[in-house]
């Protein structure tokens, strides 16, 4: 049977031609998610991979929070950084790709809002800004709010961003809805670069990215009701910068967790997170609580401790003290 | 055409398309092109969803038969081309609808089939479908064709006349299970007379998955299910039961020769995926019924697949099947060669009960590599060698390459 014989040679020549081309790759741990969790991340995988000599290599990206538990639902990554806790629609579409998570709190944020340093305006209250940040708002002035007569040029990220979705749940009251008429993007620097260069530029993002460039930016305090409050360690750590303090998250594939490469990074995270986080500007969590979170991660404990649903206004207290709802680790 | 030329067409024709795509890789994004919105995606208004569908699978085949009765020849034909679309009018409501085309008898006839066609009432626990579907089929039919392992499904689903009816279905499941029940009469595809009665079918189906978790890695899986269906033809045509070689559309050599009033079928299914290895198995048993006698018929295969670029194939607990394979690193990407499969199958139908001279036995081996260079289009070669052994007269042994190309959006 000539024409089988021809076409078997033919399959067995494709076969070890893909097969010889595919070559293996070294063991790479793929992080993508928020910008705003994305400087610890980085500081975490740039350290790991120091430590053990390249062997095991990290990747991160920023992608956003939504975009990266997107990727994260589907098997694309094994773990997703996240600046908000992850939403029931996630964890539906999570459990219906066979995939379990182990959720770690690694630090907690201030959400800045910032202007440029020229700007007399130093402090703004919640309800100002949902005048500025709502839907349809047509506040262009910073005459409206009280500074000076400024036009403003307002940044923010984009939708795909966990600290959009923050933002506006906490001061327009319903995540996502926002007036358009800004300039977004997913990379936090070139929000620092759009107010940095202009006077009467405004924009919001993590504290670390604040931190990082306090010369040339100025935090604006806000009044949640109770008087002025600037960002800052203290403020965040006794409760009193709200609403905009927020814990963010590490989100890790549970079964990845078997693989010693994935258990040792993650272990190494969490043993440095406070370190690290603290080192880009966020603020740790207290000593106590980081060894409850090894734990978890060692016996791969999957479940979330705020049911899929958005968390405004909670304190470092508030977080610790929730209970993980556990689901059953599967096998 | 000369039998070894299929070969070289074949190769030629992967060849080319392979060399296209890499130099559409060099080039800027190309200002002309066949997608428009909609076909990418969906298109969202407020609640509402829609989104375009369709496929298109064609085939080159060559079959050489032992036997002077057998079909030797070479052709090319459309296997398969939908049209449709899915969506939503709410979170509730939900519709979906391929309208099946038939290119390569359009001379003969104006006919355009369905094949899935309903609408569909979801909530967060169930789902109630209205028309023409097969959630109740076995593991291999509840795959889309776009999607098998092998370019055509196994005897045991075409003998048994698994496939699409219109009728009722309910569909609940969780993260490793699904439960799947139906009561239908024939296909949308099939009027039966006024003053009629057409045929009935209740079905089941029932899957779970003790072991199923999912890394960037791939997949672990261990997948059971069990299925079963009684069918009536009332006053519709006789149920029927035959079965063609492997990957075929020449004669069906095999067939027992049932003109049957009713029918029982029940089966049992497993499959298994860790990372890039994967394997299918289902056997299933039949009896029929033709008002005189009753006659037992079984079914069975194993496939086998390995995914040479080491992607695993997805899977839907809630339904209890597989979805598509995306490549990786897909074709002409820095260096990525889309995913590349091998599988092997073994199947065999036993029809060897029944009143005609054609029962018997068929058992075929069939070899296969797949070529997904980006996700939704999709290359496939099949090598089938099929032994029919009828009860009685001649035996006959056919061998059969295809090579399909396909693809879908």
């Amino acid at each position: 049977m000539n024409i089988f014989k021809i076409a078997a040679a033919a399959i067995a020549a494709l076969t070890l031609g893909a097969a010889s081309a595919f070559a293996q790759q070294a063991f790479t741990i793929q992080i993508d998610g928020s910008s705003t969790v994305f400087p610890i991340s980085e500081a975490a995988a740039e350290a790991f991979q120091q430590q053990t000599q390249g062997r095991i290599r990290v990747a991160v990206g920023e992608s956003g929070s939504s975009a990266g538990l997107r990727r994260f639902c589907r098997g694309e990554i094994h773990i997703a950084d996240a600046s908000r806790p992850i939403r029931g629609s996630e964890m539906e579409a999570c459990r219906a790709a066979g995939i379990g998570f182990v959720e770690i709190p690694v630090a907690f944020d201030g959400l800045t809002v910032v202007v440029h340093p020229s700007n007399p305006l130093s402090s703004i209250t919640v309800a100002q800004l949902r005048q500025i940040w709502s839907p349809g708002s047509n506040v262009n002035n910073f005459r409206a709010v009280g500074g000076p007569d400024l036009q403003m040029q307002l940044f923010g990220p984009g939708s795909a961003s966990g600290t959009f979705e923050y933002f506006t749940e906490a001061v327009n009251g319903t995540a996502r809805s926002s007036r358009t008429d800004y300039t977004p993007s997913e990379d936090d620097n070139v929000l620092v670069q759009g107010v940095t260069s202009n006077p009467g530029g405004m924009a919001y993002f993590g504290l670390a990215y604040f931190e990082e460039n306090r010369s040339r930016l100025k935090a604006l305090a806000i009044d949640g009701g109770d008087g002025p409050v600037v960002p800052s360690r203290q403020t965040v750590e006794n409760g009193t910068y709200a609403p905009l303090s927020r814990p963010i998250f590490i989100y890790v594939n549970a079964a990845a967790l078997r693989r010693p490469q994935v258990q040792q990074f993650v272990q190494y995270y969490i043993n440095n997170a406070a370190r690290l986080s603290a080192q880009v500007g966020y603020i740790p969590l207290p000593a106590t609580a980081y060894p409850v979170y090894l734990q978890r991660a060692q016996r791969r404990q999957q479940g979330t401790a705020f049911g899929g649903r958005a968390l405004i206004g909670a304190s470092i207290e508030d977080v610790l003290a929730r209970p993980l709802i556990l689901e059953e680790v599967q096998q | 055409m000369k039998k070894n030329t299929l070969t070289k067409v074949a190769l030629a024709a992967l060849a080319t398309v392979a060399g296209a795509s890499a130099a559409q890789a060099q080039t800027a994004a190309p200002s002309h092109t066949t997608s428009w919105t909609g076909t990418v995606g969906e298109d969202r208004y407020g609640d509402a969803r829609f989104k375009l569908r369709g496929r298109f699978q064609y085939d080159i085949a060559s079959s050489e038969w032992d036997i002077a009765a057998g079909d030797d020849g070479f052709s090319t034909y459309v296997r398969r081309a939908f049209i449709g679309a899915q969506g939503r009018l709410t979170e509730n409501w939900r519709y979906k609808i391929d309208f099946v085309l038939d290119p390569g008898n359009s001379g003969a006839t104006s006919e355009v089939g369905v094949d899935d066609a309903y609408l569909e009432y979801v909530t967060d626990d169930w789902s109630i479908l209205i028309g023409e579907h097969n959630i109740t089929s076995p593991l291999e039919d509840r795959i889309s064709s776009l999607d098998i392992p092998l370019i055509e499904r196994s005897a045991m689903i075409n003998a048994f006349g698994y496939g699409r009816l219109a009728g009722l279905g309910f569909l609940t499941g969780g993260h490793n299970w699904s439960v799947a029940a139906a009561l239908q009469g024939d296909s949308l595809n099939d009027n039966t007379a006024q003053g009629t009665s057409e045929q009935t079918a209740v079905s089941g189906r029932v899957t779970f998955a003790p072991i199923f978790s999912t890394t960037p890695e791939g997949v672990s899986l261990i997948h059971l299910g069990l299925h079963a269906r009684s069918r009536s033809r009332e006053e519709d045509a006789s149920l029927a039961y035959s079965v063609r070689p492997q990957n075929g559309r020449s004669t069906s050599w095999i067939n027992p020769g049932i003109a049957a009033e009713e029918d029982v079928s029940y089966g049992g299914e497993a499959a298994l995926q860790f990372g890039p290895f994967g394997a299918h198995a289902e056997y299933t048993i039949l009896q029929a019924d033709d008002g005189v006698e009753s006659y037992d018929l079984q079914a069975y295969y194993v496939d086998f697949y390995w995914s040479l670029t080491g992607e695993s194939r997805s899977y839907r607990a809630n339904t209890g099947s597989f979805g598509a394979i995306a490549p990786r690193r897909p074709f002409g990407e820095d260096g990525g060669l889309g995913h590349w499969m091998l599988s092997a199958r073994y199947d065999y139908a036993d029809l060897s009960e029944g009143p005609g001279a054609g029962r018997g036995e068929q058992t075929a081996y069939a070899i296969g590599l797949d070529w997904v260079p980006i996700d939704h289009f999709r290359f496939k070669l099949n090598f089938a060698d099929t032994e029919m052994d009828r009860a009685v007269g001649a035996d006959a042994e056919a061998q059969i390459v295809t090579l399909r190309t396909q693809f879908d959006f």
